[in-house]
């Protein structure tokens, strides 16, 4: 074997026959019939192209879906949770009124103020 | 054609321009598959695995780049992959015609006796270098795409493919007249 520089960068034509000769496998072209018939049978048997494209694909919609359902959900609860509130809104806002102009008729008025005047005067307050 | 041709026909469900790939890159990627796999059926499963890998991601096959890199990285991939699944198969049953049982009449014998030598050298080297020596000096790619195809440094495949050198030479040295016979 002819003597190489152990720092040569060139491929070894002497080590490239051995390796060959050693690595080198049995019967082409039975191997690449079958690959190729491998390949028929995956491309007959999964939906066309890639399903793992498709899937990818579908990732970011579906995210962005499922955020914008969790804000909304997180939303409701948030309001619905606030609702027992409302009655105390109301009682600061009667509160409030007392602070503010009162109407003549219920300083005046020697009966019990009527409920829905009430309402109505808070929600004007508002 | 071009390989950039024929991957992008493949890709497009040309069996054809598949089987054309196959056939021009079979031979370099049973040797890689073999030199992560001792077993040969075993490395032509992995190398088999490889093309229908790289057909179903031939999407991500970038055209203007060298496809036999490419493809060799999906191969070693495939191999690394199925020999961590496998357990420990033996290797190619080893010739009886050991130099200890007398000398080998005959070229057969010889070239069993110095295949054996050779794939012991193989096998004593990590499976890194052996798969850079491979590709380097079996099937002539460059430091920089043997780089690329391992996933490391450049300066790391020279020094692989340095080291790995040094052994096949040294086994091979072992046989020298009868290498120039049998190869």
């Amino acid at each position: 074997m002819k003597e190489r520089s152990e720092f040569d960068h060139r491929p070894d034509p002497q080590i490239r026959r051995a390796l060959r000769t050693v690595l080198s496998g049995s019967d082409h072209a039975a191997f690449v019939k079958h690959v190729v018939a491998r390949a028929a049978d995956s491309s007959t048997s999964a939906p066309a192209g890639d399903w793992w494209e498709v899937l990818s694909g579908w990732v970011r919609p579906g995210l962005a879906a499922s955020v914008a359902l969790t804000a909304a959900a997180t939303i409701w609860l948030a309001g619905s949770l606030r609702e027992p509130e409302s009655g105390t809104a109301i009682a600061d806002a009667l509160l409030t009124i007392g602070e503010g102009v009162v109407p003549a008729a219920f300083l005046i008025t020697t009966e019990p103020p009527d409920a829905d005047a009430v309402l109505e005067l808070v929600l004007e307050n508002r | 054609m071009e390989d950039a041709e024929l991957a992008a026909r493949a890709h497009a469900g040309d069996r054809e321009a598949f089987g054309k790939l196959v056939e021009h890159y079979a031979a370099q990627a049973r040797r890689v598959a073999r030199a992560v796999l001792r077993n040969e059926a075993d490395a032509d499963d992995a190398a088999q695995d490889g093309f229908l890998s790289a057909l179903r991601n031939l999407g991500r096959y970038d055209p203007t780049r060298p496809f036999g890199p490419w493809l060799m990285r999906i191969v070693a991939n495939a191999a690394t992959d199925r020999r961590r699944r496998l357990k420990v198969r033996a290797a190619e049953p080893i010739s009886d015609l050991t130099p200890s049982a007398g000398p080998a009449p005959d070229q057969v014998a010889h070239r069993r006796v110095f295949n054996e030598a050779l794939e012991k050298a193989l096998a004593t080297l990590p499976e890194r270098r052996r798969i850079a020596v491979v590709l380097f000096d079996a099937e002539g790619y460059s430091h920089q795409e043997i780089a690329n195809i391992l996933g490391v440094p450049v300066g790391t495949v020279r020094s692989d493919v340095f080291h790995a050198r040094r052994v096949l030479r040294q086994a091979l040295a072992e046989w020298e007249g009868l290498k120039e016979e049998i190869v």
